[in-house]
């Protein structure tokens, strides 16, 4: 349901967008965790957004871009998700998705310099007047590989969208 | 052209969240060594891969990356290549990288074209004109790639987001 500019309280900011991100807080590579267990940004700090609400329904963009790279002579594939929390347990969104995943396959290459980029977003669409947040997980795990914790090789990021709009 | 808040209509939702988008203009292969590291991505038109933005308030910028490439034939060998997204002035946290994308390629005989995409958040202030462009940003040496500016294929995109509330 759409909200009339002329309707928004008048003590409160507009709905212009409320952020969440990590950026990696350390430097060094990092054994890629087994499933269901947080890719983290290093520095102490874990693999989960803030707390996201709003008195209107929103869409929730959430995403994350990392390196990774493999030590076996073989192709690897690691999969990682992005995984919804509601209201303080994994949970759907009003359209029945909890997560969004992405395979990711590649080659311990022989030039000894193996990191690959990989990216991943999704859209949650969210109720209002309901808490949520999200985790970036590791999902299938196979072969040896790792990811780099770096402010230039890790960000993980979610903000509303659309508050009001749906 | 900004329209004040109060010259806004009161019946229609807030207008906020602007995007930046530059696509390569025309459509070209551009050869790339380490001599080329630190190097802008032409658009192919004369001009660079870059968009700019002047925030009227404080708030976040999500730029999102996507960019093509395969290796040239010149080492039959996996070789690394690493895209940038970057900014200038450095953003409100005094960062220039936003993140640093490897590509895996492989001699184009074997290994055809592959596309990488990435995500950089950064914080902004207020009243400072930001760029953020994509950057040749390492490759092995002794080695060569190609990377496509086709507007299909190569691509810089910003948001801004929680303008006034970060």
């Amino acid at each position: 349901m759409a909200v009339a500019l002329g309707n928004l309280p008048s003590n409160a900011p507009l709905p212009t967008g409320t952020v969440g991100r990590k950026i990696g807080a350390a430097t060094g590579a990092v054994l890629w965790p087994q499933a269901e267990n947080w890719i983290l940004p290093g520095g102490g700090d874990n693999g989960r957004t803030r707390v996201f609400s709003s008195s209107r329904r929103f869409l929730l963009n959430v995403g994350a871009s990392i390196i990774t790279q493999s030590s076996d002579s073989s192709w690897v594939r690691r999969d990682y998700k992005l995984q919804l929390i509601v209201n303080g347990a994994y949970g759907n969104d009003l359209n029945g998705i909890n997560f969004f995943r992405k395979a990711n396959t590649w080659l311990n290459t022989s030039s000894g310099d193996p990191w690959m980029g990989c990216s991943l977003e999704g859209l949650f669409y969210c109720e209002a007047n309901t808490n949520y947040e999200v985790d970036f997980l590791s999902a299938y795990y196979g072969g040896t590989a790792s990811y780099f914790q770096d402010p230039t090789t890790y960000t993980f990021w979610a903000h509303t969208l659309g508050e009001g709009a749906y | 052209m900004p329209t004040n808040l109060g010259l806004l209509p009161s019946d229609k939702p807030a207008p906020i969240q602007r995007v930046q988008i530059k696509r390569a203009v025309g459509d070209a292969g551009y050869d790339v060594t380490s001599a080329n590291n630190g190097q802008w991505l032409n658009d192919a038109g004369g001009g660079w891969m870059g968009i700019a933005v002047t925030p009227r308030y404080p708030c976040y910028w999500l730029v999102r990356s996507n960019v093509m490439a395969h290796g040239l034939n010149s080492g039959n060998n996996w070789r690394r290549w690493d895209h940038a997204i970057m900014i200038t002035p450095a953003d409100a946290d005094g960062r220039q990288y936003g993140f640093v994308c490897p590509h895996q390629l492989f001699d184009l005989s074997l290994v055809e074209w592959r596309t990488q995409s990435g995500a950089a958040m950064f914080r902004l202030n207020a009243g400072t004109t930001y760029t953020a462009y994509l950057q040749c940003q390492y490759l092995n040496p002794n080695y060569g790639i190609t990377y496509y500016a086709g507007k299909q294929f190569t691509r810089i995109v910003g948001v801004l987001l929680g303008e006034g509330v970060v």
